[in-house]
């Protein structure tokens, strides 16, 4: 039951399938249907005409039936049991069609056919397409063959596959087979190497190329050959080949050479006119250029053709060519121009060019013909002559003179601008006038042709003015006729700074002289005087007052320094009176003022005293001292302090610094505080002048006062210096003479003691009241002298080493107190010891006792009798300060240098080692010892020392 | 037993001086003249003590007390110089004092009974 529906199924989709399914049966000969599928319907059939005994065979085309018979018994015999073959097919109705048939044989037991299966497709429209293609090729063959262009095939590898009769009619072949196998890379007489390259070009570059190149046929027939190699590529892109048209254009070249030498013959005409001309197109490149017009802008043909006028000329140029181009393109017009052209050498030339427009009869092409003509040297010569007039016309009106040229009756035919500017007439009124209008007359008669006559006379302006000129007159010829040419010139300037000169001169003179009393001064006071004397008289700048202010050393302050002038209005008439009835000389007035300098105007030097101020901090001042200016109060609207104005009483100063070396020394203060008269502009310039003079003279002053104080300091150091070096030689001699006395000490120290140890050993065996006993006694206390002599020599002599330890200094005190007992009995004396509490510091125990037994003992010497001694003992600072003070006699003033020298001493006893060893020890503790001391008043030592001393 | 002492010092009167002092405090003095001779006595007088002076001819006295010291270095020996500046002398420290030469012997007469007294 399912089997059945299956097979149902497999049938219905077979139905709806080109493709027909049938059975046959063998019948030998015939071949009946056993089974059809129903689509047989697609060739207008039903299944039951061939169940009913229509044969397959039948419906084939009788022409393929022989074919397909035979083909198929060839393949049943040799055992192949599918296969396919195709034929032509009647349908039912039209036209046969064609099928393609696949067989499948069936056989039986002993391999004979017995049935065979088939399906039969329609491949009619397949099969009609193979022909038509077939057909298409025959017709291509056809052309290729009678195509009027010879077509060469070739191979890869350049082996010349096929060519059709035409190429072997245009190089004169006979046959095909003599140009085939014939490989164009092999030289070959046929196929020009051309070939060969545009080949290989093709090859490599995959593009088409088309070359000519002349042939000569077989019979010696030049010909010229186009040949274009197309190559052609597989679909997978390698290239198989190429295929080379080739066209005989012997005819065509013959034309253009004609053509060619037609254009040959015209260039050379164009090129033998000496005008330039070009030929532009629409776009103003040149087409066609003449050599003129090549050495005309100065580049070779090649590189100007294609190209136009703004690749070579200025674009402000170039603007107007083609404003003048495109006139002519759009109106037809001809244009005729000048225009100028700067070439490539920057020359510029004017060009007069004459543009005219062709239009190309064969295609329309509006082409512009330009002719040009250099006009430069025309136009530089009349460039040159204008400029000529220009600059005649420049010079003549510009210079400073007047000139005119006057004609034999007198009057002014011409005359420059310059005569408005001197004789105030403008150049119509002045052709109206003669020449002795302007200038006194002058006889012109005298006047040679050869030499210009030159002379000082009087120009007379228009209104009458007169003024001093200089004239000089040349005779002319001009218009054949006499003329005078005339030059005056205006010398009220030169007069005027004549007179200036005088003036300057008269100015330099006045200064020379104020200036020759400065000369050799060196004393400031005096220079003071001069100046303030030299401000106010009569024969000086006429000043009623004037006040000194110099910078003071070394504050910089402004210091007011000395002053001259009345106090008030009556002095003033008596000062005036006294000097006018005296008539005296500057040098006078000078001598006489500084001989009663503390006398003199005393109120107003002590108003200029009373100044005293920082420069920097006052604002007035410092305008003076930073800009190096005179300041007229009134004039310059500057003002200072009021404290000023009202202690000089008026407010209508000048002002004038005193500059040396571009820095301000001091100021001069000058005023007509009296008379009120104004300052003349050229007195101040004056006292400018004077004032740098006084500047220069104070300054020398004061250097001359600093060098006389520095060689007297030199000559004080050079005294001291010798002083000390004297005493430093004797202190030298001192210690030398103290190496040898310790030396000398030593030895003497051996026979002290035997002698004074015999003493004491025979004082020992003597009976006290024996008289010798004193005698020995005697001896005793000498050599014990000499024994404490000799310790301090020798103590003196001994070297510096301290040896410190750490202990309070009142020990060594009261130590060296201790040792002086039996002194401070013998002459009662009160020792008072005031010690701060206890305090450590490093020192030689040894050799402080040794500084405080001299200091004490000598404190002790110098006392009286029931005399007293201080000794106290502060901590102050780190450092210990030990005070002893005696109110003996004191030391006399002309000792107190001496007294720590080695040697030095006042006292009959000792030989004054003493305090040269204390100032040693002290010294050597890094301490310092001085002295207070008063003649019969008492001494007070102070020894001061450190209290943490890296001593040893 | 009479304590002895050796005096080394190359000057006659003092050696006379010491001597005299020496014996009359009770004494045995026996003398050098040098530092040799001191380091001889040394051995044949056997001194309890010996003073000894330091500036003498041949080798002086710091050198025999290096001497002294090399052999003996339990015997009190006294510097005794007219020169305080050997004081400093690290030599000299090993000495058991020193005296500065003075007329006045008291120093020296105490100093040697306190070290008579000590080593006995």
């Amino acid at each position: 039951m399912e089997v059945i529906t299956k097979a149902k199924k497999l049938e219905e989709m077979i139905q709806n399938t080109p493709f027909i399914f049938f059975k046959c049966r063998n019948e030998h000969p015939r071949w009946p249907v056993d089974f059809i599928t129903d689509n047989i319907s697609l060739l207008g059939y039903h299944p039951d005409e061939f169940y009913r005994g229509l044969l397959l065979d039948d419906l084939m085309f009788e022409e393929d039936k022989e074919r397909v018979s035979k083909e198929t018994i060839e393949n049943i015999h040799s055992g192949i049991d599918n296969f396919v073959l195709e034929y032509r097919f009647y349908p039912k109705r039209g036209e046969p069609i064609w099928v393609e048939h696949h067989f499948q044989v069936e056989r039986d037991s002993f391999g004979e056919v017995s049935m065979f299966h088939g399906v039969l497709h329609d491949i009619n429209p397949r099969k009609q397409a193979e022909i038509s293609l077939q057909q298409s090729e025959l017709k291509y063959q056809l052309l290729v063959n009678n195509s009027s262009v010879g077509i060469l095939y070739i191979k890869n590898d350049g082996l010349i596959l096929d060519a059709n009769p035409t190429m072997i009619s245009i190089l004169g072949l006979k046959s095909l087979e003599e140009l085939k196998n014939i490989n164009i890379f092999d030289s070959q007489p046929l196929i020009q190497s051309g070939i060969s390259d545009a080949f290989r070009f093709s090859l490599e570059k995959y593009q088409t190329r088309t070359f000519e190149h002349p042939y000569a046929s077989k019979w010696g027939k030049q010909i010229f050959l186009n040949y274009t190699i197309i190559p052609i590529y597989s679909k997978d892109n390698e290239f198989l080949g190429a295929e080379a048209i080739v066209e005989d254009i012997t005819r065509r070249k013959l034309a253009e050479n004609q053509i060619q030498q037609s254009r040959d013959y015209l260039d050379k005409i164009i090129n033998a006119i000496p005008d330039p001309i070009f030929v532009k197109d629409r776009d103003h490149k040149w087409v066609l250029l003449n050599d003129a017009f090549c050495n005309f802008i100065g580049y070779p043909r090649e590189s100007l053709l294609g190209k136009g006028d703004e690749d070579f000329f200025l674009p402000e140029e170039v603007d107007i060519f083609v404003q003048n181009d495109n006139l002519v393109f759009e109106t037809g017009n001809e244009n005729l121009n000048e225009e100028r052209i700067t070439d490539s050498q920057n020359n510029i030339h004017y060009t007069l060019t004459k543009k005219t427009l062709y239009i190309d009869p064969h295609n329309g092409e509006k082409l512009l013909v330009g002719v040009i003509r250099d006009i430069t040297k025309r136009k530089r010569i009349e460039e040159e002559l204008l400029k000529n007039e220009r600059l005649l016309t420049k010079v003549t009106e510009s210079a400073h003179d007047v000139i005119i040229l006057i004609d034999s009756k007198n009057r002014i035919i011409y005359s420059n601008q310059t005569i408005n500017r001197v004789f105030g007439y403008n150049s119509d009124e002045i052709l109206n006038k003669t020449v002795f209008d302007l200038v006194p007359y002058y006889d012109f008669s005298t006047l040679d042709s050869i030499a210009p006559k030159s002379y000082k006379s009087e120009g007379n302006k228009k209104g009458g003015v007169k003024f001093p000129v200089e004239i000089t007159w040349s005779a002319v010829i001009f218009d054949e006729q006499p003329h005078y040419l005339g030059m005056i010139r205006d010398r009220t300037e030169k007069v005027k700074l004549e007179q200036m000169l005088e003036k300057e001169l008269e100015k330099l003179k006045r200064l020379l002289e104020l200036d020759s009393f400065l000369l050799n001064i060196n004393e400031l006071d005096l220079i003071i005087d001069t100046v303030l004397v030299t401000i106010t008289a009569g024969s000086g700048f006429r000043f009623n007052r004037g006040f000194i202010l110099l910078e003071d050393d070394p504050s910089g302050f402004l210091k007011g320094v000395s002053a001259i002038g009345p106090a008030d209005p009556g002095e003033a008439g008596r000062i005036y009176h006294n000097l006018a009835s005296q008539n005296l000389s500057l040098a006078d007035l000078i001598q006489n003022h500084h001989e009663n300098r503390d006398v003199y105007d005393q109120r107003v030097k002590d108003l200029v005293k009373k100044i005293y101020l920082n420069p920097k901090e006052d604002k007035f001042f410092n305008i003076i001292f930073s800009k190096k200016i005179i300041i007229e109060t009134k004039k310059d609207n500057l003002y200072p302090d009021s404290y000023i104005i009202s202690l000089l009483n008026n407010d209508d100063l000048v002002f004038i610094p005193l500059i040396v070396n571009d820095g301000v020394i001091g100021i001069i203060i000058v005023d007509n505080y009296i008379t009120r008269r104004s300052i003349p502009d050229e007195d101040l310039e004056l006292l400018q002048l004077y004032a740098n003079r006084v500047a220069s003279a104070v300054q020398k002053a004061k250097l001359h006062k600093a060098l006389n104080l520095e060689i007297s300091k030199t000559k004080e150091a050079n005294i001291q210096i010798t002083q000390i070096n004297n005493r430093l030689i004797q202190t030298e001699k001192m210690a030398a003479m103290g190496e040898i006395t310790s030396e000398i000490a030593h030895e003497i120290r051996n026979p002290l003691v035997s002698i004074g140890g015999f003493a004491r050993a025979l004082a020992r065996s003597i009976d006290p009241e024996d008289k010798n006993r004193e005698l020995l006694n005697i001896i005793i206390d000498e050599s014990q002298r000499l024994e404490n002599i000799l310790s301090n020599v020798l103590s003196y002599a001994r070297g510096n080493r301290v040896i410190a330890e750490r202990r309070s200094i009142t020990e060594a005190i009261n130590q060296a107190i201790k040792l002086l007992e039996y002194h401070k009995q013998e002459k009662n004396l009160d020792l008072i010891s005031n010690f701060e509490e206890p305090f450590l510091q490093d020192y030689d125990y040894e050799k402080m006792i040794q500084v405080f037994f001299n200091l004490i003992k000598n404190a002790m010497q110098a006392s009286e009798k029931d005399g007293k001694i201080e000794i106290s003992v502060q901590k102050i600072h780190q450092r210990a300060v030990i005070r002893i003070k005696d109110y003996g006699s004191g030391i006399k003033t002309e000792h107190l240098d001496s007294i720590f020298n080695p040697f030095f001493t006042t006292k009959s006893q000792g030989i004054g080692l003493g305090l040269s060893i204390v100032k040693q020890i002290i010294n050597n503790h890094g301490g310092e010892i001085n002295f207070i001391t008063e003649e019969g008043q008492g001494t007070e030592f102070i020894t001061t020392m450190a209290l943490n001393n890296n001593l040893n | 037993m009479k304590s002895k002492i050796l005096i080394a010092d190359d000057e006659r009167n003092i050696r006379l001086l010491y001597r005299t002092e020496f014996e009359h405090e009770g004494y045995e003095v026996e003398l050098a003249e040098n530092g040799m001779e001191c380091l001889k006595k040394i051995e044949t007088f056997k001194p309890d003590l010996v003073i000894l002076d330091i500036r003498m001819p041949g080798i002086d006295g710091l050198e025999t007390l290096n001497q002294i010291l090399g052999k003996n270095n339990v015997l009190p020996v006294i510097i005794n110089s007219a020169y305080s500046a050997y004081k400093d002398n690290f030599m000299s420290w090993s000495a058991d004092a020193y005296i500065v030469k003075s007329s006045d012997l008291t120093e020296l007469k105490e100093k040697v009974k306190e070290l008579l007294s000590e080593s006995n």
